[in-house]
């Protein structure tokens, strides 16, 4: 019999798990990968989808078991704070970029020193140029497309930015019409619009086809031509790795000299099973992750884990423009105005990304139509008008990494009679300061820009799905979590890989950088297994 | 920069200068032999999976054992720089290696024989201007006695009959026989696997696919297609209404035809137009079928409530409708090609429909950029079965309903997608074999009587 | 992204869609002696109201199964908004929207609820609950999909929304 049930053991197959399982099976180690969720084909999540009431909820389509709640789960996560966490998480093998926008920034080196530089913040323990090539190598297992060429720190300095030695592996999508005219617009008032890179195939990519945008990127991709984390659970399965869906991770064994010896999962019927491992990789999500430490008094001697909660804090400006402008064709999200990304105001307000979404608006424009009782033979014709005119402005902001924001175990236990997560979230004055900057003024200059009428200013704080900071990285033992290889300082054998690492969130969408910092440590875990 | 640079400098630049001529004229070749072997379609042998093109290593599985693609770069020791002008034509002529050995017909000197003589030497130009790429050949891996490579001998004797087609006034038959070797796939095997002669053209199977009658017979071949129409599918592997290319004829479309000049295209157009109408095969496989009226289009609904849907209809529904639309339409520009008049589902034979959905579609050209997501991950034996069926029932021919066996076998004997799949004619080499025996017979009953 | 930027931006700027509204006065209605409508019945009253896009028997035929489940009184006022056409001699959207019976508030709700149904492709409780019977044939694609896509569904190849300018501006 076998010393170990394998040589690694992950927990959580969403991109990273599966990005590790993959780095680890190409190199001809055993790794068995855990999962709470079970395994659901793609085309099973496009017919609910299309059976839905309600399908601009992204998460309905997914399962939500008992034994595996997801995102908008009743009851599953106990708020504390002033501020509601809408946690975004699916529990299925791919995990949680089954459903996203496919956004697949690198961060500035700016975002990875803020302390160093603007005197907020956490500072990342890595430098920009030590990751840089994780990044490119991180874009490449991704399939990303992307102008290479760009300025992303929204300076318009004119040259490529951040710096990149590889250039994007595919050549960036084209724009819509509405992206190009507001693209003009918007240039000719300074506001720099880029393309976003993102992970749509735009050329046949890996197993992926072409994408031919079918405006449904959330939230399913139902040609899977935007990358989505299964791919790498399927690939390193076919190089000899092992998934178990319906293993929900509830403790951790330490062992002599700190290191991690097993995990214990329990079956959706409440059977109990044990693994043993040389070494174990927690990927299991911002939330799901610090919980499971928690219960097994884990990784936690810097009392750190579940703190630092950190989501990009999402507002909107919905608006009709003057002229029709036709969002709704082609994928979901195509630009970037990065005006507010870097600079010293940093210092008093928060990094800014805005974004125009190009959803096709008709169910709310139908919904709002109808809700004022037009009928036919007007209401063919005004939700034409108003759908071509839909501007949806989306506004995400950065937010620093405060150690009272935290999950917590709840005393509720949920069916397998697991604790439940409690979150104490809120927002502070660093935040709330830059937003009433950007209502205050940049929304109405968006708003004379396309000659305007205001629908609706959504001011609360809307979840973006974008979780970091629970698992903090960091130099220093006392007030970290991992270290810059996402390596437990307090288990040399337990490494956690995703975006629950980030000591700063940027205002950009973190999955590459969580990814990039997971290929590294990979290739470190690689070598001592 | 000193004087004795100077003259260096000007010494070169004259070496330079009376070498431009012949320059020039290599280099026309070379463009030349490019061309032609880009019709000959060399490459999609020659080169393996993600590997480097005309280093060879690509593997053809057969039961009789297993045939690796030499390399055909010009390297000196794993390649054929070595090879003299001779011995290169003596190969595409006769089927015979550098060492006298005989190939086996998975290279198809049946049909290269008709290549002239230039044109042979011009193609040896092109691939001795390509970078040398140091790659081993893979020792192929045949089991007895089809390692015995003289037995080639007797297959030959039965099978290889080389014709002279002249490359001017015979254009079209020399770029449809001699290059791009069409017949190879197109045209069936008789008993002895040789050719069946008068079936030229009709139609065949070849690794699974079924390489359809493209003779010009209106109903069963593509008698109806005009010679744009041919030209058409074969630049851009698109005709919409009629026939999109996946599988071999894709890669043949995206390695080869998509290339050819526009003069040879349409020579080889117009030929096929010429070619003698068989019967072989569905009638009508490009005309097959329609939409899906509005009042039974499904709906999402219908299928998930399970309000009398079948697992097809429901896969369908899910899966393929988003690209081919609930009516089976598809969109105009065939992109994402109509269900219905579309040769595959109107064809009948359910394989290569199966093949489609179990390994997807990539057919990239210079006119479209045509990729169908593999579903063999995502779909069971039974679902591609469930799916194929219901495709085929509702937009084209229903006949021969596919088997689950049929899917396995597919699924799991898939030949590499970047071959164009010569058939391996083992019960060709196999009746060679007992051709030989016979003359051995013959000869040694002479000898006894001799003796007597 | 999960609960972002659709969902909560559609909450934002729309209203109650009144699906079942005036169902007491409807009701009432009953008792004075109008039946339930049928499933045909609805498909000539979804036409009168719609027009010929809603000229799909199958597709009415589950709605009416859908309002059967979710609000059996809604038959009710649609067989008192057929009965009050008929009356009237209203048989196009255009005819109704002019009369003054589209002005009465409780049969302007059916057809509301009706439209309702056959835009959004449901019969529903609230925002998050009801009986799906239609996606892409949900009427509320129609006015803009020579251009917009259907999402979830393909409306042509790689980079179709590239080529779109020159049908976009000339209108």
């Amino acid at each position: 019999m076998a010393e170990y049930d394998a040589d690694v053991i992950v927990v959580g197959s969403g991109v990273m798990g599966g990005l590790t399982a993959y780095t680890l099976a190409l190199q001809g180690k055993s790794v068995i990968l855990l999962e709470a969720g079970p395994r659901v084909p793609r085309w099973k999540t496009v017919e609910r989808f299309r059976n839905l009431v309600d399908v601009t909820d992204y998460n309905a389509p997914y399962p939500d078991l008992d034994y595996a709640p997801r995102q908008g789960s009743v009851d599953y996560i106990q708020h504390t704070g002033p501020v509601k966490f809408g946690a975004g998480f699916l529990k299925l093998v791919g995990g949680t970029t089954w459903h996203w926008g496919g956004a697949t920034w690198r961060f500035l080196p700016h975002d990875m020193k803020l302390k160093s530089t603007y005197g907020v913040g956490r500072d990342f323990p890595i430098s920009y140029e030590e990751l840089e090539p994780f990044y490119g190598h991180a874009e490449r297992e991704i399939g990303v497309n992307g102008n290479s060429a760009y300025d992303e720190s929204g300076r318009n300095g004119g040259k490529t930015f951040p710096p990149r030695s590889t250039p994007y592996p595919m050549e960036a999508q084209t724009f819509n019409y509405m992206n190009k005219t507001m693209q003009q617009t918007l240039d000719g008032a300074s506001y720099w619009t880029i393309q976003e890179p993102n992970c749509r195939a735009s050329r046949p990519y890996a197993e992926r086809p072409t994408c031919v945008g079918n405006n449904n990127c959330m939230p399913i991709c139902p040609i899977g031509a935007q990358y989505s984390g299964d791919r790498h659970v399927t690939r390193a399965e076919k190089l000899g790795a092992k998934v178990i869906p319906g293993a929900v991770v509830y403790k951790i064994d330490k062992g002599p000299g700190g290191k991690i010896t097993a995990v214990h999962y329990l079956t959706p019927e409440g059977e109990t099973h044990q693994l043993t491992a040389k070494a174990f990789v927690m990927a299991a999500h911002a939330l799901e992750t610090p919980k499971i430490l928690l219960m097994s008094d884990v990784a936690n001697s810097s009392d750190q884990v579940g703190r630092n909660l950190m989501d990009h804090l999402g507002f909107n400006l919905i608006m009709t423009s003057k002229d029709a402008l036709w969002p709704g064709t082609g994928p979901v999200q195509q630009n970037a105005i990065l005006n507010d990304r870097d600079g010293p105001q940093r210092s008093h307000y928060a990094s800014l990304k805005h974004q125009v979404g190009n959803e096709a608006p008709n169910v709310p424009v139908a919904r709002y139509l109808l809700g004022k009782g037009v009928l036919q033979p007007q209401l063919d014709e005004q939700i034409r008008h108003m759908s071509a005119r839909w501007m949806n402005f989306n506004t995400n902001l950065e937010q620093l990494p405060d150690p009272v924001n935290r999950i917590k175990l709840s005393p509720k236990k949920d069916k397998l009679g697991l604790p439940k997560p409690d979150v104490y979230y809120s927002v502070g004055e660093y935040e709330a300061r830059t937003q009433a900057k950007v209502i205050n003024e940049t929304y109405p200059a968006f708003q004379r820009l396309f000659g305007g009428t205001v629908l609706s200013i959504v001011s609360d704080w809307q979840p973006q799905d974008h979780q970091m900071g629970t698992c903090i990285m960091g130099d220093d033992a006392r007030t970290s979590v991992v270290d810059k290889d996402c390596r437990s300082w307090d288990h040399s054998n337990l490494f956690i890989m995703g975006t629950q690492t980030l000591p700063a969130s940027s205002s950009v969408n973190p999955t590459l950088t969580g990814a990039a910092l997971t290929l590294r440590a990979a290739a470190i875990l690689a070598k001592e297994v | 920069m000193g004087r004795s640079m100077m003259k260096i400098s000007v010494a070169l630049a004259l070496v330079a200068l009376s070498a431009a001529p012949a320059l020039a004229q290599d280099q026309s070749e070379i463009v030349r032999g490019k061309v032609l072997t880009t019709e000959g379609d060399c490459v999609a042998c020659h080169t393996a999976p993600g590997g480097t093109p005309f280093a060879g290593g690509l593997p053809f599985k057969t039961p009789m054992g297993t045939i690796y693609s030499p390399n055909i770069t010009p390297d000196k020791d794993t390649g054929i720089g070595t090879w003299t002008d001779a011995e290169f034509l003596r190969a595409l002529h006769q089927g015979i290696g550098k060492n006298g050995e005989h190939l086996y017909p998975a290279f198809p000197y049946t049909s290269f024989a008709a290549i002239s003589d230039g044109d042979v030497a011009a193609i040896k130009a092109y691939l001795f201007s390509l970078k040398p790429v140091h790659q081993q050949n893979t020792p192929n891996e045949m089991v007895f006695p089809y390692n015995i490579r003289s037995l080639m001998i007797g297959w030959n004797l039965l099978n290889f009959h080389p014709e002279t087609i002249d490359p001017v006034t015979e254009r079209g038959k020399y770029v449809a026989d001699a290059l791009e070797h069409c017949a190879e796939c197109h045209s069936p095997r008789g008993l002895t696997m040789g050719v069946e002669s008068g079936k030229y053209l009709a139609g065949a199977t070849v690794d699974g696919w079924t390489a359809y009658n493209i003779t010009s017979d209106p109903d069963h071949g593509i008698g109806t297609w005009s010679v744009d129409d041919i030209k058409t599918y074969l630049k851009t592997g698109n005709l919409p209404g009629k026939a999109q290319a996946a599988g071999p004829m894709g890669e043949v479309i995206v390695n080869s035809t998509s290339h050819m000049p526009d003069a040879d295209l349409t020579a080889l157009a117009e030929y096929l137009k010429t070619v003698h109408g068989q019967a072989d095969g569905a009638a009508g496989r490009s005309a097959m079928g329609g939409p899906v009226g509005s009042g039974e289009a499904l709906t999402g609904y219908r299928a998930t409530q399970g309000k009398g849907a079948s697992e097809g209809e429901v896969l369908f529904t899910a899966a393929c409708s988003t690209c081919h639309g609930t009516g089976g339409a598809g969109e105009g520009s065939g992109v994402l090609p109509s269900l219905y008049h579309n040769s595959v589902t109107g064809a009948d034979t359910p394989n290569n429909l199966a093949l489609a959905v179990l390994n997807g579609v990539k057919r990239g050209t210079a006119f479209n950029d045509a990729s169908m997501p593999a579903f063999r991950d995502e779909f069971s034996d039974e679902q591609v079965a469930a799916v194929t069926d219901y495709v085929r029932k509702t937009f084209g021919n229903a006949a021969n309903p596919i088997t689950v066996q049929q899917v396995s076998d597919l699924r799991n004997d898939v030949t590499p997608p970047a071959a164009i799949s010569v058939l391996m004619r083992w019960a060709e080499i196999a009746a060679g074999i007992v051709a030989v025996l016979v003359v051995l017979a013959i000869v040694i009953l002479v000898l006894r009587r001799r003796r007597v | 992204m999960g609960e972002g930027i659709g969902r909560r931006a559609v909450l934002s700027v729309t209203l109650a869609v009144p699906f079942l509204a005036s169902t007491r006065m409807a009701f009432a209605q009953s008792q004075t002696g109008d039946s339930a409508i049928d499933a045909d019945g609805l498909h000539r009253l979804s036409i009168a109201v719609i027009g010929p896009r809603a000229d799909d028997r199958l597709l009415a035929q589950a709605y009416h199964a859908a309002f059967m489940e979710i609000e059996p009184s809604f038959l009710l006022r649609a067989a008192s908004l057929a009965a009050a056409m008929k009356t009237q001699n209203l048989s196009t959207p255009e005819a109704f929207s002019a009369s003054a019976l589209a002005q009465d508030p409780v049969q302007r709700a059916t057809a509301v609820g009706l439209t309702a149904a056959w835009y959004l492709g449901h019969v529903e409780h609230d925002v998050d609950h009801g009986q799906p019977v239609a996606f892409e044939k949900a009427l509320m694609w129609g006015p803009t999909s020579d251009i917009m896509v259907t999402p979830s569904y393909a409306r042509g190849g790689p980079d179709y929304w590239a080529r779109q300018t020159a049908q976009i501006e000339k209108g």
